[in-house]
């Protein structure tokens, strides 16, 4: 009687710490699925990366936005990171230009776009297009600025430039530095 | 059948040179950068203190401090230290101010206007404006032509710069540090060297003074022809 009752006891005591056991196991598994991929250097606290995504961002005007494709996005806590940026602005769900760039940070705060590195933004029609190393589209300025071996290209028009400054509809700009234009005059006798 | 592939490669080629031909290209540099308003077709461009905007088109270079284009009328305005070169002949021409028209190739200057003519002559006036189509140019404002030593002045002036003609509308006066021409119209005749005198013209040399019909004096060679009714006389020196 004796034994079978400590053969019953040990067999309760072994069930129920398989069973911890177990109940263990699984709720740290549970907790690990759950985190997103962190850097390795994780000096930069709170960073998040993702590869090879869409993103959409408000743009200054009611019915304006960009839809932005980036083969690497960095979200901090204030600035998201982007690395080669393709995509379009869009106004009125009808695309407006088309813009891209090697790198680029978008502030979200104020929702400046800073692009850096071969960047070209042009019209969806065509009818312009600028080219540069930087540009920034300030939604709160209502400019976009480009720096730095500056184009604008229009219709028999072309312009260099070391600064371009425009509103966001490109049809009112200033240049600043030395500015070298050249104009296709067709004969029209 | 490869003759005709060869005829019409080359008519193509022909054709795109021509094509390329009608084709000119304005070309602009400016130091201070600039404005553009492309609603509008209208651009603003501007120098620096020390380097004016300089645009180049066909054989012409404008320079000035400050330079507006508009593409829609083909018009270029500079104004502040305008100065237009025309490569061949050379000559220069300064202003305050000069519009030019580009489709109907005509410009105008005003104030403080001076056209270097070629190493002997030099035109200045306040108001000019050139017809380089038709060869015409109008000179007001207290036009005067400054050939070597002889300085013409009148009221107005035509000049057909081709030709190397500059009409003088009087009274109209030329002088040098012997010589004194008036009469009611002068033709300044720069290839010939020569200045026709009409309109009752007088010429006064030392003590002579002669009157004509007409006075055709030979600047190169400083002789005098007179033709129609001539009258001389000699001035006499008062003490």
């Amino acid at each position: 009687m004796l034994k079978k009752r400590f053969w019953l006891v040990f067999l309760i005591i072994l069930v129920s710490a398989i069973t911890v056991l177990v109940f263990w196991q699984t709720l740290q598994q549970g907790i690990s699925t759950g985190k997103l991929k962190t850097t390795a250097d994780d000096s930069q606290a709170g960073l998040d990366e993702f590869s090879g995504m869409k993103i959409k961002i408000p743009g200054a005007e009611k019915d304006g936005y960009w839809e932005l494709t980036v083969s690497k996005f960095a979200d901090l806590s204030d600035v998201g990171r982007l690395n080669k940026v393709e995509g379009s602005y869009y106004r009125g769900r009808k695309p407006v230009y088309l813009i891209s760039g090697e790198t680029g940070v978008i502030y979200w705060n104020s929702r400046v776009l800073e692009l850096q590195g071969n960047v070209l933004i042009k019209t969806y029609d065509g009818s312009k297009k600028i080219t540069a190393d930087e540009l920034v589209w300030d939604p709160n300025q209502k400019t976009i600025t480009a720096r730095h071996n500056v184009t604008l290209e229009t219709s028999n028009l072309t312009v260099n430039a070391e600064t371009f400054s425009s509103n966001l509809y490109l049809n009112r700009a200033s240049f600043t530095g030395m500015t070298k234009a050249v104009y296709e005059r067709v004969d029209h006798d | 059948m490869i003759k005709k592939l060869w005829l019409i490669f080359l008519i193509l080629i022909l054709s795109g040179f021509s094509a390329g031909l009608t084709k000119d290209q304005l070309e602009l540099v400016a130091p201070g950068g600039g404005e553009l308003d492309l609603g509008r077709n209208v651009m603003v461009y501007h120098g620096t203190a020390t380097k004016p905007v300089e645009v180049r088109w066909q054989s012409l270079i404008l320079n000035s401090k400050y330079l507006e284009y508009n593409r829609n009328n083909e018009t270029l305005f500079a104004k502040s230290q305008a100065q237009i070169t025309q490569k061949l002949p050379f000559r220069t021409l300064k202003a305050n101010e000069i519009s030019v028209k580009l489709k109907q190739e005509s410009l105008a200057a005003n104030g403080g206007v001076s056209l270097k003519y070629d190493d002997t002559t030099t035109v200045t006036c306040n108001m000019l404006k050139w017809d380089q189509k038709n060869d015409l140019m109008e000179l007001s404002g207290q036009p005067i032509v400054i050939y070597k030593e002889w300085t013409i002045k009148g009221v107005r002036m035509e000049g057909h710069p081709q030709k190397g003609l500059f009409i003088v509308y009087g009274p109209a006066e030329a002088a040098n540090k012997t010589s004194l021409a008036r009469g009611g119209k002068m033709t300044f005749d720069r290839d010939a060297d020569k200045l026709v005198i009409q309109e009752n013209p007088d010429l006064v040399r030392g003590k002579n003074e002669m009157s004509a019909n007409e006075i055709v004096y030979d600047l190169k060679t400083n002789q005098v022809l007179a033709s129609g009714t001539v009258k001389t006389r000699i001035v006499e020196e008062t003490e």
